[in-house]
């Protein structure tokens, strides 16, 4: 269970980052170059991690990120604020995502499974602060390399719908509420949807829980 | 247990994984574990299995995407009036021609900082202005933002020569980044970047370029694909004598002669009659009704490709002979 000042102190940072953000779009909005770039260098990774997670392939999610930002900012002048920049962001990105993604259904995809740097020294989930759950087993997190596959493998398998939410959520860290925000859709359909996702993950990574 | 309750459990232990449950969930969760020990071990599982989706290793943005949002808002600025824009199926059939763009960008910025290296080194005068954002060292242009003050402006405009000829050329667009973005690029693509002075306020960017009449002439052409674009376009030429000349929705091609003109009654007749054209040019589109429509019968002018080898500070001194002054003020919508 997550501890609540962990919380808490992650809604006092976005609070700063919507703060920063809102600046930043107001310069963006009268033509300010400097701010765009800002506001690319400041979410470029988040979004093309939470993208590769979604649709696994580098090529595609590079395009996809760029794309995104493209679209954000030609149309960063009708953006009024009643969102965050954020999940703003994220919506576009996730929509131009899955929309894409709804386009390949037929080809044939392809898996970052062999794509050993996925695997390799990547850089820890800043959500692993605030999880303590592996810091207590040794054992757990010597053997996580090799389950990384397997999670992977595992969160391809699963339906679309479920794997955003999860990607939203776990990856991304985004709350009931902002992912409810990005997919435009009621807080309580995010959590019946995360709960069943969870369950369907659970049922495919038996070999690595158990 | 029926599948209504299975759900409900699921939400259950899901919420708790998330720390979303009341005190009265959490009191309702602990209960139904006294009754079903395995749920606990359930709840563990859960826990594992969000601790290994948070150990994914977080993947890097590829180096220089920010370039090629800039150049790809360029781009469909660019191709606005053409009916098929090029559809993003198609544009991810090109990745070479997207690794060639991502290769001069590569190239320019390192060029671009040299540049701006080597003005500072030129020009010392102590403090500069602020450029804390690295796409502004991309270009290395002079920002001097609404908080610089006065006399920042002063200080760079006492580097450059007191012209003979000022002209202010004021565009309203709605892209204002792409279009401010295709100016900087197109100055430092001129060699103009040690000649110009940008400032920004409110929803007003200006770019003060002074420079010889004849380099200036290239500079004009290369917003041969910028001017289409933009809802106005209004250039005022003044003289050191006072008169002035106004030309509405002025193309290129038209400010080449006005910057051109020594003489002042010269020039007053030209901006007449390039005024009187363009009235009859939008009375003609009026009468045939395709105001506000795009012309898509003409694909607009393919843009010279900002190649690294041929750009750079220019060795040549731009402000040798007859100077102008080109004030070009970009407003957004």
């Amino acid at each position: 269970m997550k501890d609540k000042a962990q919380v808490q102190e992650k809604g006092y940072l976005q609070q700063d980052v919507g703060i920063e953000d809102t600046a930043l779009v107001r310069r963006c909005q009268r033509g300010d170059v400097d701010a765009a770039g800002r506001l690319i260098l400041k979410y470029q990774d988040r979004l093309y991690n939470a993208i590769l997670k979604i649709c696994q392939n580098r090529d595609d999610a590079a395009e996809l990120t760029q794309d995104t930002f493209v679209k954000v900012l030609e149309n960063i002048g009708g953006f009024a604020g009643r969102s965050s920049f954020y999940t703003w962001l994220f919506r576009i990105g996730i929509n131009l995502t899955l929309n894409y993604r709804k386009r390949r259904l037929k080809l044939p995809m392809r898996s970052l499974d062999n794509e050993s740097s996925f695997g390799g020294e990547g850089r820890a989930s800043p959500a692993s602060f605030v999880s303590d759950f592996g810091r207590n087993d040794p054992a757990l997190a010597a053997a996580s390399k090799e389950s990384i596959q397997l999670v992977l493998q595992a969160l391809k398998n699963l339906e679309q719908d479920h794997r955003v939410v999860l990607v939203l959520r776990e990856i991304e860290q985004m709350s009931y509420q902002e992912i409810a925000e990005v997919l435009c859709v009621e807080p309580g359909t995010v959590k019946s949807r995360l709960s069943r996702a969870r369950a369907v993950l659970k049922d495919h990574l038996q070999a690595v829980l158990l | 247990m029926n599948e209504k309750e299975k759900i409900e459990l699921e939400e259950l232990l899901s919420g708790c994984i998330d720390g979303q449950l009341s005190e009265r969930q959490q009191t309702e969760l602990r209960r139904i574990m006294e009754h079903q020990p395995q749920l606990k071990e359930q709840l563990k599982l859960l826990e594992k299995q969000s601790w290994l989706l948070r150990q994914l290793p977080v993947e890097k943005a590829p180096a220089g995407l920010a370039d090629e949002i800039g150049a790809s808002l360029q781009r469909r600025l660019l191709l606005a009036s053409s009916e098929q824009t090029v559809s993003e199926s198609r544009h991810r059939k090109l990745p070479a021609i997207r690794r060639m763009v991502s290769a001069a960008a590569l190239v320019l910025a390192p060029l671009a900082l040299l540049g701006a290296v080597m003005i500072t080194i030129l020009w010392p005068f102590g403090s500069e202005p602020s450029i804390d954002n690295e796409l502004a060292g991309r270009t290395g242009l002079k920002v001097v933002g609404p908080g610089a003050g006065a006399a920042d402006e002063t200080r760079y405009a006492s580097v450059l020569p007191e012209p003979s000829l000022e002209a202010r050329l004021v565009l309203s667009t709605a892209q204002p980044i792409a279009t401010n973005d295709y100016i900087e690029k197109r100055i430092y693509s001129s060699g103009l970047l040690g000649y110009t002075v940008s400032r920004r306020d409110a929803d007003i960017t200006t770019y003060t370029i002074v420079c010889s009449a004849e380099d200036m002439q290239g500079f004009v052409g290369e917003l041969e694909g910028l001017l289409p674009h933009c809802d106005i376009s209004t250039l005022t030429v003044s003289a050191t004598d006072g008169k002035s000349a106004r030309v509405d929705s002025v193309s290129p091609e038209q400010i080449g002669p006005l910057l051109e003109a020594t003489d002042p009654q010269k020039r007053e007749e030209l901006a007449r009659l390039f005024a009187e054209q363009n009235k009859d040019k939008a009375l003609a589109k009026e009468s045939d009704g395709a105001v506000g429509e795009k012309d898509i019968s003409k694909p607009p002018a393919t843009q010279k490709p900002i190649m690294a080898w041929d750009q750079g500070p220019a060795e040549k001194d731009k402000t040798a002979g007859r100077t102008v002054r080109f004030v070009l003020e970009v407003r957004g919508k």
